[in-house]
């Protein structure tokens, strides 16, 4: 008998372990450790932060699946890691905290499937708890952003001119894609409530060009032409008249004002009423012990806190950066029997080329790991360990970001008849330069395009996707 | 945006802007674009380790 234990119950860790279930008999257990009671489908948190959803319609509760998939649930958040057991016992373990209360969760595999820790203090101001700045990170802080907006809204709707600062809140962050999103919504639904004309849109992104999305942007064949996707991403704002500012690494926020660096160094001062700036992330920020008690944190995770596996983490230039370098199985090279998937896994390095100011700051977006490639991942993992416990001496499947293609739908205004989103393809998402010379992705499979067949798929993509969580009949049929 | 930034980028043109939200193209292309996905998300499934 085995016990599997899954950190996290985001889109990577309810994945891996809804799989592992099916795969594995009854005399092996699986247990989902997470602090939050709820699977939260996060790619249309964005419906909330406009107010086209409610947070409930977002969430689903885990503890009735995870009882009738026969998943063990433990709510807490993982704080230790015990790979070596302690000196009575050589089991590894885990501790979990809840309300105060400490759990020990023993396991024979673990997967680190935590998700990132939402670094809003990383950026004086940022955020929404303490800070001057909204977020659609969670449900709650979408909510919040949309009744934010309603009384914007109210105040335009009385002649008031507003100014809408989107974007991200630091120069690392990743999930811009997040953020475009966002930025669509709100001018569609500003446009929908009729107080377009008294809103000045202002999006600000950490990325070298805009539709950089932490993976270097992408090249999209179009109109006999090969062009990159930052020329479309302009012409969508342009046409909906949101100006946008990049390159930029937002210092401080105050009430009202941002001040931010650019890569030039140069530094500057944007005032707004409204600002929705996602955060960077980190890891959770895990601790592992050895045996005897002794911090080996730096064995098993990067300085960030995301989890080290089977990648090359050598410090390399650009120019040597290779496919190669990015991990393929998630195993830890420190425990055969420690995972990672989703964002917990620590890249080798970014994908975007790096950028630094004059005064020595980083500005360059960092690489997503998101949505389906978490999935994949997730299952991939699930996987390699069910293979494992069944004997193989080694994982059996690989699911490098470098081999696999991501498919993204970003919204750009929710309506059945009037709304559009634009979908996207890329292929593979880590460029491979010795395959595809010049550009590094398959141009016959990379892809963008902006129409209502978009929001409907978007739309459909929500409904599958928490239908799917819920193990309804046929869920394994869905495709992550 | 002023409107110098605005001059320098691509716009599309009315044809483009009719067709994003024109039902029977719009029918077509969610087929399309399904199709494109599903091709991607099942290479992404198919790595089996290199022994």
């Amino acid at each position: 008998m085995s016990r599997l234990v899954i950190l996290g119950a985001g889109i990577a860790g309810h994945t891996a372990a809804t799989f592992a279930r099916r795969w594995l008999s009854g005399r092996h257990s699986v247990t989902v450790v997470s602090p939050r009671p709820d699977y939260n489908w996060v790619p249309s948190n964005i419906w909330v932060g406009v107010g086209l959803m409610r947070p409930e319609e977002v969430i689903i509760p885990l503890a009735p699946i995870y009882e009738r998939a026969g998943i063990e649930f433990v709510q807490a958040a993982a704080q230790e890691l015990h790979p070596e057991g302690d000196p009575q016992d050589v089991t590894p373990y885990v501790i979990a905290e809840h309300d105060g209360t400490r759990v020990r969760v023993a396991y024979d595999y673990l997967i680190n499937a935590t998700g990132p820790a939402l670094r809003f203090d990383k950026t004086e101001g940022l955020g929404p708890e303490g800070g001057h700045t909204l977020s659609v990170c969670l449900p709650h802080h979408a909510a919040q952003a949309a009744s934010a907006l309603d009384e914007e809204v109210e105040r335009m709707r009385r002649g008031e001119r507003r100014r809408f600062l989107i974007g991200v809140g630091h120069g690392t962050c990743t999930c811009e894609g997040a953020a475009f999103e966002y930025v669509v919504n709100l001018e569609f639904e500003l446009r929908a409530r009729g107080v377009r004309k008294q809103a000045e849109i202002i999006f600000v992104t950490n990325e070298h060009e805009l539709s950089d999305f932490g993976m270097d942007g992408m090249h999209l064949k179009h109109g006999g032409y090969i062009t990159p996707s930052h020329i479309f991403t302009a012409s969508l704002f342009a046409e909906r008249g949101i100006d946008w500012i990049t390159r930029a690494h937002v210092q401080k926020l105050e009430r009202g004002r941002a001040y931010y660096e650019t890569l030039d160094g140069a530094e500057h001062e944007q005032p707004f009423d409204f600002a929705m700036l996602l955060p960077p992330f980190s890891g959770v920020g895990l601790t592992a012990y050895d045996r005897d008690g002794t911090d080996i944190s730096d064995r098993l995770f990067l300085p960030n806190g995301f989890m080290r596996v089977d990648a090359d983490y050598t410090p390399k230039p650009y120019g040597e950066w290779s496919p190669d370098d990015w991990p393929r199985t998630y195993q830890s090279p420190a425990y055969r029997n420690v995972f990672a998937a989703g964002i917990a896994f620590a890249p080798p390095h970014p994908i975007s080329r790096p950028h630094t100011s004059p005064n020595g700051t980083p500005i360059a977006a960092a690489p997503p790991r998101t949505g389906q490639p978490s999935a994949t991942i997730g299952k991939t993992v699930a996987r390699n360990i069910v293979d494992l416990i069944h004997g193989a001496d080694a994982p059996t499947h690989t699911a490098s970001m470098a081999e696999m293609g991501a498919a993204c739908v970003a919204s750009a205004g929710a309506n059945l008849l009037t709304g559009t989103a634009a979908s996207m393809i890329v292929y593979p998402i880590v460029p491979d330069f010795e395959r595809y010379p010049t550009y590094g992705r398959d141009l016959d499979r990379t892809f963008g395009e902006i129409g209502l067949a978009g929001h409907w798929i978007k739309l459909l993509l929500h409904y599958l996707f928490l239908y799917k969580a819920q193990l309804r009949p046929g869920w394994r049929l869905i495709p992550e | 945006m002023d409107d110098e930034k605005a001059r320098d980028v691509t716009m599309p043109t009315r044809g483009t802007i009719f067709l994003r939200t024109f039902l029977p193209w719009q029918l077509w292309r969610f087929a399309v674009i399904n199709l494109k996905m599903v091709d991607i998300i099942l290479r992404s499934h198919r790595h089996p380790r290199r022994k």
